[in-house]
């Protein structure tokens, strides 16, 4: 017959253990990652009696966790996806604040310098408006230099933060390892005494964390250990075994850090031995970069940051300040300035940043030359020697042009070997020490513009060296009867010999119509060297030097505009037209503009530039092209705010729903607190009875 | 369901968190009065406001420019009233000194007051601006463009002319160079066909203009005398002394004389015996050589002498020059083809002339303003004897024409001045109304709606207060408080 005293024990003891984990719930009420336990209350074995089955009290039958493993694992993939969106809108707004400024970003001072130079043109001579000029061009380079400046601090940043990640998810490896070790004892070592709750949710907390630094996928092993994979399925961690992430320098920039695998380490019970210098340190392993595989987690965001908004944002202010200064530049050494010589660079901006691969095996270099503002794009490029040639591939989309290997001949005479065709208006050059043109397997990184909006600066410092006036100047002859004109169009090459000696044009152009008209009855004209006036000299069209073509009797149109150069091989580096109604007999000269300080025409084409649409293949101005630079940002910024509020009511969604499982509700342990606490009282006054019973029978035989 | 409580905790607090966010923005954008804070606020109208922006900056340049250039043009303008007026008063100048009743000492006191407005005019081609730079000198703004060295004015400057941008694709000039307004101004006829001359003997007051050309192509080469058989009655004969057909006629004062293409008039009272000739310029019709003469200009203004020069061949390599009086001014060897210089002219004679063939040469045909005042005011001082009122009518009659066309390109430059000023101020208004729209436009893009903005922000607060209330109310409710 059960024995009412066992009954009544196993009642107090089940009871008690209820209250305990009721605490053990109250107490962990704000542990992360912990999850409620409940106690299983079970009947004892009955013991047969009598043809009748009788009870024998209660047991425990385990204290379980109120777990849900598709709950928990789809908490920890949305906070992967949440924190890599958080850390992409973290970093974008700091960026998109930088460009929100309308009244301080670049497009203002882009702005001031134009105005200045229409101040220039309004007023040539004036030192003043000259001295403005210089100083709206220092300010425009230094914006461009602060922009820039503040976009490095933030790739420093990221640079710094994959470091510090790195640290702790390797941290956290070795913490899951050490408790994959402690739980797959507690389970396996001491069988059927129930599972290790809280090392699971130490273990469970340790992976979410994980996942808020990098995105992981777990894999459960029947050994109840956790495999961890990171990225493409790079193993971070098997059983105890921990292969260390490493950061790494990356290999064509070494300012640029990258995340490796790294050494492999048996972790086994002691979390303390790791190591994570091991593969970087050692170069006979080769470095696995594993950065464009990973996604999730904050060290996602950062590197999607940098792929995504901080690089295209230096490519394309750089590209602003590489056109601008480009052009300007062309345009500015088309004039003369104050003291009768030509005008020189108004800005400096560095050659576009090459990179080789430290891999390489040969000692080629490349050099790159921007040689056609219009035609940059924001990408940079990747040059590979291949069986094949040279291989350009354009980072931002993939697309891979060939290119070959073509002599050019320079100004100096020396000749170089170029690629051609130019990688979007950028010549790219190679230099060898050794005459190599590379071997297979060799790269190359080249970035365009990254650097030019940090490296631009105002190159005259002398106001009067300002190109304001166009070199020549066309003159109608005294004397002439009719109403011809000649129009000096534009300046297109002032390294033309034409313009080889300062403060005169070799030669000095006359231009006659014949008088009478050469045969076939309209109007022509010759041109002439007109270095001595009093014995003008026929220019040659040398094309054919066996037999040149003399520029005389030239056919004129009077309906029609005729350009005079170039013809054949007369080019001296400008265009004139020759318009309206000439006499036979009229002639015109084009000289040396000496003396021509209130001429405004330069500044006047320099000022025009900033409505020209010039960038990207010539379908958007400067400021057009930093706005969509700035609209680029934005929209990145704009898009990571809206994915991550979207992750968010996603983990809100996750967690509640995990919460609600997992979760401790205080009332609810209150209730239950009153239960057992009842339930305790109750087992305790069948004690009471047991014993009042006891001392009855006692009672009874005792008389 | 379950709510853990926990969690309980976190939602109200991130919720709270939210609201008070959403109130710091709302707050910053009535703070700052702008729409969007960050581009990414709305990325395709912070790039458009980018682009008006910019185009608002350069409207607003366009309207500095244009204040520029109506400033340099009312300047310009001024000073070419002064020209006119200066040009005005030569011309009552010369027309008072063609009087029969002057003295020699009346003449010379016209002739001093036209030089003293001589001076006056090249002050005024002199004139600079407020920044010290030439009007008239072309890009050569920094070196004075006319400077006078006895009598004669030579151009320093180019024939440049600034512009400035007052539109998006409006260039406007701001000026003209001097070379345009004083020096090449057409005299005479200004055709190169024909020259005019009186007699050498004229003895009445009978005065001839240059003459224009009405039809070129019924022109025939010749030289032509217009003689009078009596005072009321002129006829025109050609070289050969043959009556040109329906040439002749009743004479009066200033009435068109048309012959041939060309028409001329002669003014005041020539007498029996006087002639005026119209003489072809190039070769002499009755030439038997194959000589053709090239074009002729002036290459030296300083040593140019306005008259008719006359190229003949005394054998078929020498030539030589004289000028209307007779007298020799030039001599060589013909070679096909080589540049003749004399006299600051230039010309050439290609073929084979023969001997005794001959050319009229009357280079010319444009005049500075200056030599013009300055030719008529010597002719004043220095006239006497008997023929001296055909002289000064012949020198006055072409001095006016002169006068006239160097008074007409002042008018024609101040009347582009006046359409430039007309394009800069339409201009201005444009780029007004253009600059408004702009404005407008980026007023919808950036601005902040107040009203809105003020209920959403009176909305948010009051979200967030019941948001406060809510959570302390529900986190008073627990289970474990009404325990013991």
């Amino acid at each position: 017959m059960p024995d009412l005293f066992n009954i009544s024990s196993s009642a107090l003891f089940a009871t008690s253990r209820g209250l305990s984990t009721t605490s053990h719930n109250v107490a962990n009420v704000n542990t992360p990652g912990y999850s409620r336990q409940v106690v299983d209350f079970a009947t004892k074995p009955t013991l047969p009696e009598g043809g009748q089955y009788l009870g024998t009290g209660v047991n425990i039958a385990q204290v379980r966790r109120n777990y849900d493993e598709f709950l928990t694992n789809n908490v920890r993939d949305t906070t992967g996806r949440q924190s890599q969106t958080q850390s992409l809108y973290d970093l974008a707004t700091q960026v998109d604040n930088l460009l929100a400024d309308p009244t301080a970003g670049v497009s203002p001072a882009v702005d001031d310098f134009f105005k200045s130079s229409h101040g220039v043109a309004d007023d040539p001579t004036s030192t003043a408006a000259r001295q403005d000029m210089l100083s709206t061009a220092t300010t425009l380079a230094k914006r461009f230099n602060i922009q820039s400046s503040h976009l490095n601090d933030l790739a420093q940043q990221v640079n710094s933060q994959i470091t510090t990640q790195v640290d702790e998810v390797n941290h956290l490896a070795s913490n899951i390892a050490k408790l994959n070790n402690d739980i797959a004892i507690a389970t396996t070592q001491i069988a059927g005494r129930g599972q290790p709750n809280d090392l699971m949710d130490s273990r469970d907390e340790a992976v979410r964390q994980m996942a808020e630094k990098i995105g992981v996928n777990v894999l459960k092993q029947d050994d109840g250990t956790f495999n961890v994979f990171v990225g493409n399925g790079q193993t971070l961690v098997t059983g105890t075994q921990v292969r260390y992430l490493d950061v790494v320098k990356n290999p064509y920039d070494g300012n640029q850090n990258e995340i490796a695998l790294g050494q492999s380490v048996n972790v086994g019970s002691n979390p303390n031995n790791q190591t994570s210098k091991g593969a970087a340190s050692s170069p006979n392993t080769p470095i696995a970069i594993i950065s464009g595989q990973i996604t999730g987690g904050s060290l996602g965001g950062m590197l999607q940051f940098r792929r995504e908004v901080l690089e295209p944002a230096q490519n394309g202010l750089g590209r602003v300040a590489a056109g601008l200064a480009t052009e300007v530049n062309q345009q500015h050494q088309q004039g003369m300035d104050l003291n009768g010589v030509l005008g020189g660079n108004l800005f400096n901006v560095g050659t576009p940043q090459t990179f080789s691969d430290t891999n390489n095996t040969s000692d080629l270099q490349i050099q790159a030359e921007i040689t056609n503002a219009s035609a940059l794009s924001t990408s940079d490029y990747q040059l590979t020697i291949t069986g094949a040639g040279y291989r350009i591939t354009k980072l931002s989309d993939g697309t891979t042009t060939t290119a070959t290997l073509t002599n050019k001949i320079n100004r100096d005479g020396t000749s170089s070997l170029v690629l051609d065709p130019p990688v979007d208006g950028v010549t790219l050059t190679l230099n060898s020490a050794s005459g190599s043109t590379g071997n297979q397997g060799d790269s190359f990184l080249i970035r365009p513009n990254r650097m030019a909006a940090g490296q631009i600066s105002v190159a005259i410092a002398d106001p009067s060296r300002l190109a304001a006036a166009s070199p020549i100047r066309a003159k109608t002859a005294d004397g002439n009867i009719g109403s011809g004109q000649l129009s000096i169009d534009q300046v297109i090459d002032t390294n033309n010999p034409a313009f080889a000696s300062t403060g005169t044009l070799t030669p000095p152009i006359l231009i006659r119509f014949d008088d009478p008209p050469a045969a076939g009855g309209g109007l022509t004209y010759s041109v002439y060297n007109n270095t001595d006036p009093a014995n003008p000299v026929l220019l040659q069209d040398n094309t054919n030097p066996i037999n040149p073509v003399p520029l005389r009797g030239i056919p004129y149109n009077p309906a029609q505009d005729s350009a005079v150069f170039p013809n054949g091989s007369v080019d001296y580096g400008y265009r004139v037209t020759l318009s309206g109604t000439p006499q036979p007999g009229d002639a015109f000269t084009i000289d040396y503009n000496t003396g021509g300080k209130g001429d405004n025409r330069n500044m006047l084409a320099l000022s025009n530039l900033q409505s020209t649409p010039l960038l990207a293949g010539g379908t958007t101005t400067f400021q057009g092209a930093y706005g969509q630079t700035v609209a680029d940002v934005g929209t990145a910024t704009r898009r990571a705010e809206l994915n991550n509020g979207a992750e968010k009511t996603l983990l809100t969604q996750a967690q509640t729903a995990q919460q609600e499982v997992a979760g401790v509700n205080l009332d609810e342990e209150a209730a239950n607190l009153l239960r057992y606490q009842e339930a305790y009282q109750a087992s305790a006054q069948l004690v009471a009875t047991a014993d009042t019973l006891f001392k009855t029978i006692l009672g009874v035989t005792g008389r | 369901m379950r709510i853990s409580t926990a969690m309980f905790h976190q939602q109200s607090i991130t919720s709270m968190l939210n609201a008070q966010s959403q109130l710091d923005e709302t707050q910053q954008q009535l703070a700052t009065g702008r729409r969007m804070l960050n581009p990414s606020d709305d990325p395709a109208a912070s790039s458009q406001a980018l682009s008006l922006r910019q185009t608002v900056a350069t409207t607003e340049q366009y309207q500095n420019n244009a204040d520029t250039a109506t400033a340099r043009l009312n300047l310009e303008e001024s000073s070419l009233t002064g020209v006119g007026n200066v040009l005005q008063r030569v011309r009552e100048l010369a027309l008072k000194s063609n009087n029969a009743d002057l003295t020699n000492s009346d003449r010379h006191a016209i002739a001093v007051e036209m030089r003293q407005n001589f001076d006056a005019l090249v002050g005024l081609a002199n004139t600079r601006d407020a920044n010290g730079e030439y009007l008239f000198s072309g890009y050569n703004t920094q070196t004075q463009p006319f400077n006078v060295n006895a009598n004669k004015v030579s151009y320093m400057g180019d024939q440049g002319s600034r512009f400035l941008q007052i539109g998006e694709s409006d260039q406007v000039a701001t000026g003209d160079s001097g070379w345009n307004v004083f020096m090449n101004i057409p005299t005479g006829n200004g055709n190169g066909l024909f020259v005019t001359a009186p007699g050498p003997n004229n003895s009445g007051s009978g005065a001839i203009d240059p003459g224009t050309v009405v039809d070129q192509n019924t022109w025939k080469p010749d030289s032509y005398t217009i003689s009078f058989p009596t005072a009321d009655t002129y006829e025109v004969r050609d070289s050969a002394g043959g009556l040109v057909p329906g040439a002749s006629g009743a004479y009066s004062s200033g009435d068109a004389i048309a012959f041939r293409g060309i028409q001329t008039t002669i003014t005041g009272d020539p007498i029996v015996g006087d002639s005026f000739t119209i003489t072809s310029v190039g070769p002499n019709p009755t030439n038997s050589g194959t000589g053709a003469m090239n074009h002729s200009t002036v290459v030296d203004s300083t040593a140019w002498q306005q008259d008719i020069y006359t190229l003949s061949f005394s054998s078929a390599n020498d030539y030589q020059i004289q000028d209307s009086a007779g007298k020799l001014v030039g001599n060589g060897t013909y070679q096909s083809g080589n540049p003749i210089t004399f006299r600051g002219i230039r010309t050439s004679i290609t073929g084979a002339p023969a001997i005794g063939d001959s050319f009229v040469i009357a280079p010319g045909t444009q005049q500075d303003v200056f030599s013009t005042i300055n030719t008529l005011a010597t002719t004043l001082e220095n006239t006497s004897g008997p023929q001296t009122n055909s002289t000064v009518a012949n020198a006055v009659s072409r001095a006016i024409q002169d006068l006239d066309q160097a008074h007409a390109r002042t008018l024609d430059t101040r009347s582009a001045i006046g359409s430039r000023l007309n394009r800069v101020s339409n201009a201005k208004d444009s780029n007004e109304g253009f600059s408004i729209q702009l404005h407008s436009t980026l007023s919808t893009l950036e601005d902040l709606d107040y009203t809105t903005a003020v209920s959403t922000l009176n909305l948010q607060t009051l979200g967030l207060q019941a948001a406060q209330q809510a959570y302390v109310k529900v986190s008073g409710l627990s289970l474990f408080s009404h325990l013991g």
